[in-house]
């Protein structure tokens, strides 16, 4: 007992040195993955949001109201787009929301993909009701872009707000989501924040939370302020209405919403990210349903960045340095950091193998740290949109080095490998059959 | 002295041939004694309009041995007329010359004169509170026969019940009602026909459904199929992808090339060609064609077009009234008396305590005002319930004691040698023998109420004196 007790001394103390005790040399060596690329991509570049964002904002705070009276003064029609399948338990919900919202010139249109359920009753029932104003049936299911682009013929809005039927909205989500149009004419699209609504459902669910909180929260409002805003959430988002109809509506998914934010984007509009237009989405509550997800996610990023919108990368005559940017970061931070990752554990497993376990536990400690920067940044970010459940997630910050670390890469990674290898997207039921087969086969 | 004719023949020509056994009368003339007498009349054929203007003066008419007598269509053009031909009994030779009534007809006819309901002897009075037992009388007497919904556009209902019509002026959409009432109160039953649409406004069944633009109610829309085109998720009308004779993608510019293959046609869309509005979805709407109103479909009365047939409740009825119906179960039990006697009876009572002064007697003014509403929903149970109304009252009452029936639901009940107080007892225990009976059936309350008067305290006292 006793000589165990100093085994776990010597241990502290042996793990001790070779913390302090390392020069430079070694400590990049060891740890040069985090020195090099996590440390200034996902922590310091998020101090922005303290020394730049928010002053800015309240630099801007006057043309911000300027902003906000002339969308009022205006009050131009804004058509919500609500495409999907099975979605009928969801739109009473979502319809009372819009009611209840400050700004009220809204029409609704709804698109009823080929669901198998009850949507259509409850559909034409909340259109007769009159809570929404166009109520459209598939009966064959064409796929999320096609039930996009069929709302959006009917649309007869100003803006459009393309939105998932389970949301919930605050009730200034959509006055929030529209100010930025009148704040500044170049920009094209804006993305709401998305946080998540069941963080207390499951531990997977809660750590999505303080993902969403620094990933979309904190990232996007970082990439929207640097110009390099490469995705605007399906989920709720934002459009001019004009501009869609010139690039004829959203183009086939998986990731459809990234792609047309690239569209948008190659045709020199800005596409802003709106911290304090809020919704709260349901997420996957078990680590298999996240995979799935994430896995159609990552795909969408090889199909759409490396193969679809590679253009944007070439020195031609429509190459603009913040559109190469985007992608080109895009891709290196998605893709040759994941690739990287995996040649560091190589390194540590092989070359390193006698200090492999001292390795890992700093690393852990110093993506913890990273982690907990992190979070404190989106919590001051935030403000008083934040609530009192997402302080609770405070306790969950340990596991984030393994969740983002370990879990994510893994899936990224074989959702690159995949896609690369046998262009898994075009497999994905989340299109039809039909659609798949056809996009695959023209490489959409 | 001359036998009576046999048939008479119903015609305004004063020179209209009649054959042997039969004789003319003028329509206007339906009081003669001869009206009642004769077996049938035979309408004359030669104008469809006046034949039919008859056949309701007969309907019409007061007394049961007129307005219930066979009517045969007498030979002419109107023996082509639709409508009439069913309205009548039997349509008859089409030769004016020869007996009007063919023998397979005469079984009828002499079904109908020995019917009870023919024969009975109550006294009419005109009116449309008597129009259901004027109709009931009617089925009754015709037995067993189902009075069929005939589709016609001279209707204004769409449907006419061609025999009992005749009992209504033109155009008067009553009858549906009418008949509607008769069947919830189980006199008559309806066989399930078909369904058919009527202008809430004005009950014409001749309504143009249209589709009409749900912003400004314009019919005046043009539809388009949408297109899908698998390739690049483009959705819209088909005009936008039309480029002459062939369909080319607007958004990647590659025509179309199979149904299924690379494109599909999820929807329609339709256009206001008046208020430009697009939408997936017309607005059904209805025009009357006789009143000219716009009602959505909704909102327009639905009706179940059915076969009538009458009950055996509704058959007795027809033969006692409802009231009489009521009287008669009471009698069984109560030997109630007549109102004359009753009245006669209570101003006896009146003079004797007036004179003597030495007891009193109290008068008991009850009325069930939920009576009406069982009758509806018992339906032929309804003889059952009262008779066990009729045994409740009874056990309250002491030989001595008398009643009558006023009206619907009233009953008078004179309680002799017993004072206020006692009477007031005897309404009590009475009222919730009542209720009890009306909860157990039906669950509701009999809404029975009861007012005592002292019989010597009565003025005066009238026949109808009711509560």
């Amino acid at each position: 007992m006793e000589s165990l007790f100093l085994d776990s001394i010597e241990k502290v103390q042996s793990f001790l040195h070779f913390i302090f005790y390392m020069d430079s040399e070694h400590f990049l060596k060891y740890f040069w993955s985090f020195l090099v690329f996590d440390l200034p991509r996902y922590v310091l570049l998020d101090f922005l949001v303290i020394f730049a964002y928010l002053p800015l904002r309240r630099r801007r705070a006057r043309r911000y109201a300027i902003a906000r009276k002339q969308l009022f003064r205006e009050r131009p029609l804004v058509s919500v787009l609500v495409p999907g399948k099975n979605e009928g338990k969801h739109l009473a919900a979502l319809a009372e929301s819009l009611r209840g919202q400050t700004y009220s010139k809204l029409e609704l249109i709804v698109v009823d993909d080929g669901s198998d359920d009850d949507t259509e009753i409850i559909g034409r029932r909340l259109k007769r009701k009159g809570l929404i104003r166009h109520f459209i049936r598939n009966e064959e299911r064409g796929g999320k872009a096609s039930a996009a682009n069929t709302a959006l013929a009917y649309a007869k809005g100003r803006f459009i707000v393309h939105l998932d039927a389970d949301l919930h909205l605050n009730p200034d989500s959509i006055e929030r989501i529209l100010i930025p149009f009148f704040l500044e004419p170049a920009i094209g699209m804006v993305g709401g924040d998305i946080r998540v609504r069941n963080a207390s459902d499951s531990i997977t669910t809660r750590l999505q939370a303080i993902e969403y909180m620094k990933g979309i929260s904190v990232g996007r409002t970082i990439a929207s302020m640097l110009g390099m805003l490469r995705i605007v959430a399906g989920a709720f988002g934002a459009f001019r209405a004009d501009v869609l109809r010139e690039l004829k509506g959203w183009d086939v998914g998986p990731g459809l919403d990234g792609d047309i934010t690239l569209k948008f984007r190659k045709l020199g509009w800005r596409v802003h990210h709106e911290p304090y237009a809020v919704c709260y989405t349901q997420v996957p509550d078990t680590p298999i349903k996240l995979a799935k997800q994430r896995l159609r996610w990552d795909r969408s990023v090889v199909r759409f960045r490396a193969r679809k919108h590679v253009d944007m990368l070439k020195f031609d005559r429509n190459f603009r340095v913040t559109d190469f940017v985007t992608v080109a970061e895009n891709l290196y931070s998605n893709i040759f950091l994941n690739l990287l990752w995996w040649v560091y554990i190589v390194q540590i497993t092989v070359f390193q193998a006698p200090l492999f376990p001292r390795i890992i536990m700093v690393n852990y400690l110093l993506y913890l740290l990273a982690n907990i920067v992190a979070y404190a940044i989106a919590i001051v970010l935030l403000k008083d949109t934040v609530r009192r459940d997402d302080f609770h997630l405070i306790w969950f910050l340990p596991l984030m080095p393994f969740y983002v670390g370990f879990f994510i890469r893994v899936v990224r990674t074989y959702a690159y490998v995949t896609e690369f290898l046998h262009g898994a997207s075009y497999q994905d039921p989340w299109n039809p059959w039909k659609v798949s087969r056809i996009a695959r086969r023209e490489g959409m | 002295m001359a036998l009576d004719p046999v048939f008479l023949v119903l015609t305004h020509d004063a020179a209209k041939f009649v054959p042997e056994g039969g004789a003319r009368l003028s329509p206007d003339n339906l009081d003669d004694e001869m009206a009642s007498r004769a077996d049938f009349f035979v309408l004359d054929g030669a104008d469809a309009d006046e034949a039919m203007g008859m056949l309701r003066d007969v309907r019409g008419h007061a007394n049961t041995k007129v307005y219930l007598k066979p009517v045969v269509l007498g030979a002419g053009a109107a023996q082509a007329h639709p409508i009439l031909r069913e309205a009548v009994d039997a349509v008859g030779s089409a030769d004016e010359r020869m007996h009007p009534v063919a023998p397979e007809q005469e079984e009828l006819i002499h079904h109908i004169l020995a019917s009870k309901h023919y024969q009975q002897k109550i006294p009419n009075v005109l009116g449309q509170q008597q129009l259901s037992m004027r109709l009931l009388r009617f089925m009754a007497s015709r037995g067993s026969m189902e009075q069929m919904p005939v589709q016609t556009t001279s209707a204004l209902g769409g449907y006419s019940y061609p025999k009992l019509d005749m009992f209504f002026p033109e155009e008067d959409a009553s009858i549906w009602e009418l008949l509607e009432e008769l069947r919830k109160q189980h006199l008559i039953e309806g066989r399930f026909i078909t369904r058919a649409f009527h202008c809430v406004h004005c009950e014409c069944a001749f309504l143009n459904f249209m589709e009409t633009c749900p912003d400004c109610g314009s019919p005046n829309l043009e539809s388009e199929e949408m297109i899908h085109h698998f390739r690049c998720g483009y959705v819209a009308a088909m005009s936008e992808y039309r480029r002459g004779d062939v369909l080319v993608c607007p958004k990647c510019d590659l025509g179309l090339k199979h149904i299924g293959v690379d494109y599909d046609k999820p929807s329609l869309i339709f256009r206001c060609n008046d208020c430009q509005f697009v939408f997936e979805e017309p607005e059904p709407s209805t025009v009357c064609y006789n009143c000219g109103r716009r009602t959505a479909p909704e909102d327009q009365i639905q009706r179940t077009v059915y076969a009538y047939s009458i009950t055996a409740l509704g058959s007795n009825v027809a033969l006692f009234g409802q009231e009489q119906l009521f009287n008669r179960l009471l009698k069984e039990n109560l030997e109630l008396i007549d109102n004359e006697s009753f009245s006669r009876i209570v101003k006896m009572e009146m003079e004797r305590i007036q004179r003597y002064g030495k007891s009193t007697s109290s008068l008991l003014i009850l009325d069930i005002r939920n009576l009406s509403e069982a009758l509806s929903r018992l339906g032929e149970r309804s003889v059952e319930f009262y008779r066990d109304m009729a045994n409740a009252i009874v056990a309250e009452m002491r030989s001595s004691d008398m009643m009558t029936i006023v009206g619907r639901s009233v009953a008078n009940v004179l309680l002799t040698e017993t004072d206020v107080q006692g009477a007031e007892a005897v309404k009590e225990r009475i009222i919730q023998r009542l209720d009890a009976i009306f909860q157990e059936a039906l669950s509701m309350p009999s809404g029975a109420e009861g007012r005592i008067e002292a019989v010597e305290g009565i003025q005066s006292w009238d026949e109808g004196m009711v509560a």
